[in-house]
């Protein structure tokens, strides 16, 4: 635990004075090494990094909006879920995760922090998240909306021709889960951002994986429809943000100027498995 | 005076816990993400990803609104784009700079996937 730290934090700012941006630098460097460790080493004082948050976002709104606080109340649910017997898991529903705040799609011109960095928040009715984006070189996501920006929605069968009509890789795998197959992809290029959506399907079912390739981080908001619930954890010490959309669960996490969001009908064991995947990480 | 307002802010925040804003529901069954973003440019790009395929996606409504104080004020109908998508997402953008002068404002739309309709804000921005 980190007890005063948060005061001693604030009053050595106020000593200092330092600007908006140093403040915002220090609260997030706060933030990521609290969330540095294991997902489940219970190392991290989320007490500390939900008053740096709370702060953070006050800085960013100008106070315009409220802080939603449910973290600590949710993590013990998602610890509580964790340790529920294998059989129990299956049967349930969804879970739903413990509330964060961020910025979102986040990740607004509200004077972001660094490059490569990001931050995320929800809406003051915790009903949207919203992830705000950092500048990060992008001269092949500029081309790409240059080049097709005017031509609408693509839809294709063939990850290779999305690709080719991205003029990039979309990185994600062709299959989730041993079992989800990837069979379209839907793909438009917009002013500040291109996108894609790659839809997994298995039976009935499907995941949603879309793919946010941001070009412009001024101007770059992204919001994803959420209960009132959602939080961040740390997955392999990589930052993701879990929340629940009615029955579906939703993953992001940002990569450089990439924001990854995937959404479906798993349950958090499923979802902390498919982010892997994603990211290439082995087992 | 930025410096002045971050002062008054951490002290309030020392003073003060976070508070729970909680209003009403706003999350939804059939749409994943339904973004409206105002640009510093005065651009607003619409972007939705749905749960479930669709034979129609598009924007049917979009207001202005201007900020004076802590208040939202209705400015006028703006123009909305004119493709219709399919399937799982949704993505266009329309120029307002002849709709936006000087102050702060957000674009309210409404999404429409095959009839069933939700209404979003965008991101408040200054001019």
């Amino acid at each position: 635990m980190h007890d005063g730290r948060f005061e001693t934090i604030l009053k050595t700012i106020l000593q200092e004075n330092p600007s908006k941006e140093e403040i915002e630098r220090r609260l997030q460097a706060v933030i990521d090494e609290e969330l540095s460790g294991p997902l489940m080493d219970m190392s991290a004082d989320m007490e500390l990094v939900q008053k740096c948050q709370s702060l953070l976002w006050t800085l960013k709104t100008n106070g315009a909006f409220p802080y939603p606080d449910h973290a600590q109340e949710n993590k013990q649910k998602l610890l509580q879920k964790l340790q529920r017997p294998a059989s129990e898991k299956k049967q349930r529903l969804v879970y739903r995760l413990a509330v964060a705040a961020a910025a979102a799609v986040l990740v607004l011109g509200l004077g972001l922090i660094s490059l490569r960095r990001y931050c995320g928040n929800s809406t003051p009715d915790g009903q949207q998240y919203i992830i705000k984006g950092h500048e990060i070189t992008t001269e092949m996501v500029a081309r790409a909306i240059a080049k097709h920006g005017a031509e609408g929605q693509f839809i294709t069968s063939s990850k290779e021709e999305a690709e080719n009509y991205l003029g990039f890789e979309i990185p994600v795998p062709s299959q989730l889960l041993g079992k989800y197959t990837c069979d379209q992809y839907y793909v438009h290029m917009l002013p500040f951002w291109a996108q894609s959506v790659s839809i997994y399907t298995h039976n009935e079912l499907s995941i949603r994986t879309t793919v946010y390739y941001l070009t412009n981080v001024k101007d770059s908001v992204l919001v994803v429809e959420q209960n009132s619930d959602g939080d961040d954890y740390s997955i392999n010490g990589e930052k993701i943000y879990i929340s629940k959309n009615v029955d579906q669960t939703l993953l992001t996490w940002i990569e450089d100027n990439v924001v990854y969001c995937v959404s479906g009908n798993f349950d958090l064991e499923q979802g902390v498995e498919i982010s892997k995947e994603i990211k290439g990480v082995k087992k | 005076m930025n410096k002045k307002i971050i002062t008054v802010v951490l002290v309030v925040c020392l003073l003060m816990s976070a508070v729970n804003g909680l209003a009403a529901v706003n999350a939804d069954p059939e749409f994943m993400s339904a973004t409206i973003a105002l640009g510093s440019q005065k651009l607003v790009v619409y972007s939705a990803v749905l749960n479930y395929e669709k034979d129609s996606i598009k924007v049917v409504s979009a207001i202005l609104y201007r900020k004076l104080g802590n208040n939202w004020y209705h400015v006028g109908i703006l123009p909305v784009p004119t493709n219709v998508d399919t399937g799982y997402s949704y993505g266009s953008s329309i120029d307002y700079s002849s709709y936006i002068s000087t102050g702060t404002y957000r674009v309210q739309a409404t999404f429409d996937a095959d009839g069933y309709q939700i209404t979003r804000n965008s991101n408040e921005r200054t001019f």
